[in-house]
């Protein structure tokens, strides 16, 4: 009988000889194409910037069906463009998220409005888009996730490596949970995973701290694009739930992995995912551990920050003052910040919570 | 004239599309027809690291041929192009001492093709699929593009020295009681020599279990 455990042709010790080699998965696994898109699109951006190119601007369009998309459109194909040789600004591309090969289109313009008028018409504004603004000091990205048509949905794109600030990273965090989170139809739309099991009884759908894990990594990596990071799921010895780190050159010279911030998330709930009431002691509990977590992992990877992220999911919203009290003393004391953000049970009760002003 | 297909034709060609979508997707077309069929191969035997069920569960280890390949995925690759959904892009042949033989690559023709696909992806199982196969996809074209059939015909079970030529590679069918899945023993072994601390996730067993195959094809 054949041994259940067989590496059939490969050897152990080819498996041990290739971690040693290449031991860290790339971070693109597991990334959405248009996160790879947008990665691929900041490397070449910052290869090039790094001999020095600028000009006005660049806007890299992501194809699904490359040769479909541009049967009708004058172009020219550039095979090898993200061996970053060839020159990228002031030019319109057309790739895939590989960018295995692109393509510049001849579409003529002389500024931002006929830029994108240009690509409208060209009837390519339904295909996300990366704008490289390179007029500044350094370049600055925007995508426009669902294309220009739709100008309105968009996001900005950090190419630079230098540290995440405190507010950058909350704002990011902010933006996914406003568009994402805050209510159960947010957490459901664009095939993502549900938070919530049954929203309107308060019942939290399994682990969901895992589930939030994937989908903030997601943005995180989409926004600070040259920047890597992981998430880590459960092991007995305790988690980081994400790490994020640049690389960066030492004083020698050598490439360094530089830890910025320590990220534990803690979901907090009065239900648990089969309906039982959770009293309020367990949530002081999961506080106490995020915090405790959250100072132990920035020491053992010596990080520059830390902070504990919390998605509360209880029937009321206490604010941060009330929620954070069991903790906040140490949290100031130890250096972590504390962020929270509600999930409404319903957009009902999120439009309610919003204070509008009406105009006389 | 009424056309009997069979529910497995059915199975075959949405599977093909979705092959093909997804390395049209991530840059990968046009595709030789070898490397289609590694390609079809390794999502097979990768499929259950995702806990989705593989189009097949075998495949005959073919001594006429470089790499895997399926007989079945071949009759609906051409029957795709006569009904236009897939493209022929370029045919040529290639001369060598022994035969000669005609060799294409193919592309999705993505506008017949949408709607079918757009059908497929609205199906809740087949979302899952979707991403798997776009993953594979984007590790399987870091591998050389001359060297992607070898790197099939280097995975774990399709190079296991107790399977002869000409014998059925089985990696989980109900015809051998017990298969063993090689491929997945060995995407799994990654873990055991991943740096402390660090947990690999399925995409990144995937990914990675490609890279060693890459390695191994690249020399």
């Amino acid at each position: 009988m054949a041994d259940p455990s067989s590496t059939g042709g490969i050897q152990i010790s080819e498996i041990a000889a290739f971690m040693a080699a290449e031991p860290l998965p790339p971070t693109s696994a597991g990334s959405s194409p248009s996160t790879r898109f947008i990665r691929n699109v900041a490397a070449l951006v910052d290869a090039r910037s790094g001999v020095g190119e600028g000009g006005q601007f660049s806007v890299f369009l992501l194809s699904e069906a490359l040769y479909s998309d541009i049967k009708t459109t004058p172009s020219q194909e550039v095979p090898l463009l993200s061996n970053g040789h060839d020159e990228i600004s002031d030019r319109i591309w057309i790739t895939t998220a590989k960018l295995g090969t692109a393509y510049s289109l001849s579409f003529a313009w002389s500024d931002q409005a006929t830029l994108y008028e240009a690509i409208r018409d060209g009837g390519l504004g339904d295909l996300p888009a990366l704008v490289v603004d390179w007029r500044g000091a350094v370049p600055v990205g925007r995508i426009y996730g669902l294309g220009l048509n739709q100008a309105d949905e968009q996001e900005g794109v950090i190419f630079e490596r230098t540290p995440i600030g405190t507010a950058e990273l909350r704002a990011v965090i902010h933006r996914f949970w406003e568009k994402s989170l805050r209510t159960p139809g947010l957490s459901v739309e664009g095939h993502a995973m549900k938070v919530w099991a049954t929203a309107t009884k308060g019942v939290p759908a399994a682990r969901p701290e895992e589930r939030i894990h994937g989908r903030l990594l997601e943005a995180l990596k989409a926004k600070f694009a040259r920047h890597d990071m992981r998430a880590e799921p459960p092991t007995d010895d305790g988690r980081i739930d994400i790490l994020i780190w640049s690389v960066t050159v030492s004083g020698a010279g050598e490439p360094v992995q530089r830890n910025e911030w320590v990220i534990e998330l803690k979901a907090l709930a009065d239900r648990t995912s089969t309906g039982s009431t959770v009293a309020g002691s367990v949530v002081t509990h999961a506080l106490q551990e995020g915090l405790a977590q959250a100072v132990a992992y920035r020491a053992r990877v010596n990080a520059l920050r830390a902070a504990l992220c919390c998605f509360d999911m209880r029937q009321d919203d206490l604010g941060d003052a009330t929620a954070f009290k069991p903790i906040s003393t140490d949290a100031q004391a130890s250096k972590v910040e504390l962020w929270r953000w509600y999930l409404y049970r319903s957009t009902s009760a999120a439009r309610r919570a919003t204070t509008y002003t009406i105009p006389a | 004239m009424k056309l009997e297909v069979s529910r497995s034709e059915v199975l075959t060609r949405a599977r093909l599309l979705q092959l093909m979508s997804a390395l049209e997707r991530m840059g990968g077309t046009p595709v030789e027809t070898l490397d289609l069929h590694a390609f079809a191969y390794l999502s097979n035997v990768l499929s259950p690291l995702w806990e989705l069920e593989p189009l097949d569960y075998s495949v005959l280890k073919d001594r006429t041929k470089t790499g895997p390949y399926y007989p079945a995925l071949q009759r609906e690759l051409e029957s795709a192009v006569g009904q236009g959904l897939i493209e022929v892009v370029d045919l040529h042949s290639i001369d060598t001492p022994d035969e000669t033989s005609l060799r294409a690559t193919f592309r999705l023709a993505f506008e017949r093709a949408r709607p079918l696909l757009a059908v497929l992806d609205g199906l809740p199982d087949e979302r899952e699929t979707s991403a798997f196969l776009t993953e594979l996809a984007g590790a399987f074209l870091d591998i050389r593009d001359d060297r992607r059939d070898d790197a099939a015909a280097l995975d774990a079970a399709y190079s296991d020295p107790e399977i002869p030529e000409d014998r059925v590679v089985d990696f989980g069918s109900e015809v051998v009681s017990r298969a063993v899945n090689a491929s997945l023993n060995t995407a799994r072994q990654l873990q055991h020599y991943a740096p402390v601390g660090v947990t690999l996730n399925r995409a990144e067993r995937l990914v990675m279990y490609v890279r060693l195959l890459k390695r191994k094809a690249h020399g």
